[in-house]
């Protein structure tokens, strides 16, 4: 039981959330349901999971976004180092450093998640960041199979390679 | 400067004033030819008695100053950021200086007795259409006051008049019930002129701004449509793509082993779910482009996204044993271009040629340099189109008839989003095909695009 590696699946969508949690409970994964990105925060510095899964979009549902959740991460010293594998839905490519790149002129925050209404036509609009600090992405709808080897190739890591990035 | 303020031009836009002002002084060309040209007629053939220095020296003036006005036009349409202030007095100095001239001509021509003093309507019709109608009025009032003082200082005898003698008989300047009456008649005709021209253009200038508001609020509209879709789209997806996981996990028999008709059933609702899938992606890949007309742009090069693509669809050519050729001559050329967009180009048209071209068949892929343009064409050996389906084959949800026999399944949005992103890319596309014999889509991007983007 104590070998179970855990995973933090932050989704305000409830049954891909049960759905994401039979395969990868199959695949041997003790999951940590989270459906508001306040609760996926005060659950990550409980439970301290190995990993999260994050949707790129909280719907009205949560209190913030997914980018926003990410940023936050980032800055707490303490989660900083969160393995973040990302569910996108829309067609978001984001570059995904191998190494960190030069910290200064670098936004992180974005549009988004600068105080502005959450409705969800916005992240049509909105600036995507040129980059964002998360460990990796999936696409939605994600093959079980997929989402399996993609949660255990990012655990080898252990700590994201975001860890530290931003002092704040 | 206060004349200025007194006569400003109407709505018109700087350019149109400027093509006035032009037009203006070409016709004053023809007027110095007229005028020399009637009063040579008219002393040489009809033997008219006219002081003939005047008039001459009144062409030559006219001349001279009409070269003056080319000579500042030019000056004032070389000027970068153009001045409306200044066209608009100079249209209006023009108009004036006409005015003054005209009378000029009609003193040495017999004043109010020469029926050439009508030629002021033309000056109020100018007058009505391209200025003010303030300005207008102020012209008219200007020319009643010019004709009307030279003929009573000449009925007065302050100054000389000029009777041409034999074109009116008697010298009816000096009746002065006809010339009051002539200036009535001919003081109300200018108004009525001025009046009637600057009605007809104010209405028109009317009818051209609320096309104009109504264009863009249908674009706006258009746009909004665009969101609209996009938002219930993105919200489709996101529920289909949930049944879909949750078929999968039970397909997988995560959740337990199910029986071989069930099994079936899930499968066709899977199947079913990924089709519509693919039609939901397809509507929110199009409105994404329809709604945001300021799509990211970078330096991207053709080549390697031609290749990249080609990478992903070797398998697909292996599974059907479709033979693939790919030339490329561009030799790394970049354009400033949205990069998913022109993946999303290949993707689609290769899938066509993939879907639509029978096992054993033959796609080539071309990418080369063409008067400027990146010309990209992509050949196979299908089932090709027919004449009729060609012309709709890029409208929204169009599918030609031979098409869905092949395949069921398919959106009829892949050309219209190939077609959309070229629109937005300043690009084209076409093609040629015969039915039986296979197709090839063309398109073509600017190398160096004008459209604005960030890079």
């Amino acid at each position: 039981m104590g070998n179970k590696k855990t995973v933090l699946l932050a989704d305000d969508d409830i049954d891909l959330v049960e759905t994401m949690k039979i395969v990868l409970e199959a695949a041997g994964f003790e999951i940590i349901p989270a459906y508001d990105t306040l609760s996926a925060f005060e659950k990550l510095k409980t439970e301290k999971p190995d990993i999260m899964i994050l949707d790129v979009m909280f719907g009205p549902g949560g209190k913030t976004n997914g980018l926003e959740l990410v940023s936050k991460i980032r800055q707490d010293p303490a989660l900083s180092g969160t393995l973040i594998l990302m569910i996108t839905s829309v067609n978001l490519k984001l570059p995904v450093f191998d190494s960190l790149p030069d910290m200064d002129g670098m936004p992180v925050s974005t549009e988004a998640g600068q105080g502005k209404s959450s409705g969800k036509d916005e992240l049509f609009t909105l600036n995507v960041p040129s980059f964002l600090p998360v460990d990796g992405f999936i696409n939605k709808p994600a093959e079980p199979d997929e989402l399996v080897l993609k949660v255990k190739t990012l655990l080898e890591k252990k700590v994201s390679k975001w860890a530290g990035w931003k002092k704040k | 400067m206060e004349l200025r303020d007194a006569f400003p031009i109407n709505i018109l836009a700087g350019s149109e004033v400027d093509e006035r002002a032009r037009w203006f002084i070409d016709l004053r060309w023809l007027a110095v030819i007229g005028v020399a040209g009637v009063v040579t007629a008219a002393s040489l053939i009809f033997k008219v008695t006219l002081p003939l220095r005047f008039l001459y020296a009144g062409a030559a003036i006219l001349a001279c100053y009409n070269a003056v006005f080319l000579l500042y036009w030019k000056r004032l349409s070389a000027s970068p950021g153009k001045d409306n202030k200044k066209q608009n007095l100079f249209a209006n100095i023009q108009v004036a200086t006409d005015l003054l001239m005209l009378t000029y001509f009609l003193h040495f021509g017999g004043s109010i007795e020469n029926p050439f003093v009508y030629y002021f309507i033309f000056h109020m019709v100018i007058a009505g259409i391209l200025l003010s109608n303030r300005a207008a009025y102020a012209h008219g009032a200007f020319a009643v006051l010019l004709i009307g003082s030279t003929s009573f200082l000449e009925y007065a005898g302050v100054i000389p008049h000029y009777h041409v003698s034999g074109f009116p008989d008697s010298e009816m300047i000096y009746n002065f019930k006809y010339l009051a009456g002539s200036l009535g008649v001919l003081s109300s005709t200018l108004f009525i002129t001025i009046f009637m021209a600057a009605t007809i253009v104010n209405k028109l200038r009317d009818r051209e701004e609320k096309l104009d508001a109504a264009n863009k609020l249908l674009a706006e509209q258009d746009r909004l449509k665009s969101q609209y879709v996009l938002t219930v789209s993105h919200d489709l997806k996101s529920s289909v793509s949930t049944i879909q996981s949750c078929l999968k996990v039970v397909l997988k028999g995560l959740t337990g082993s199910i029986g071989q008709k069930t099994t079936e059933m899930l499968s066709r609702a899977e199947r079913r779910s990924v089709y519509m899938l693919d039609f939901i992606s397809d509507l929110l890949n199009l409105s994404s482009i329809r709604a945001d007309k300021n799509l990211r742009k970078s330096q991207v090069s053709v080549s390697r996204i031609a290749e990249r693509t080609v990478d992903n669809f070797s398998q697909r050519f292996q599974a059907k044993k479709i033979k693939f050729e790919f030339r490329d001559e561009l030799e790394e050329a970049m354009i400033l271009a949205n990069e998913d967009s022109i993946e999303r180009v290949f993707i689609n048209l290769l899938e066509n040629a993939v879907r639509y071209t029978p096992s054993g068949g033959k796609i080539s892929l071309e990418l080369r340099n063409k008067d400027g343009n990146i010309e990209v064409s992509v050949r196979d050996t299908g089932i090709g189109i027919a004449e009729d389906d060609q012309q709709s084959l890029f409208k929204d949800f169009y599918r030609a008839e031979n098409a869905r026999m092949i395949e069921k399944d398919g959106t009829g949005l892949g050309l219209s989003i190939v077609k959309q992103i070229m629109d937005s890319h300043n690009g084209r596309i076409w093609l040629e095909s015969r039915l039986g014999q296979g197709s090839r889509f063309i398109f073509s991007l600017p190398v160096a695009s004008g459209s604005t983007g960030e890079v």
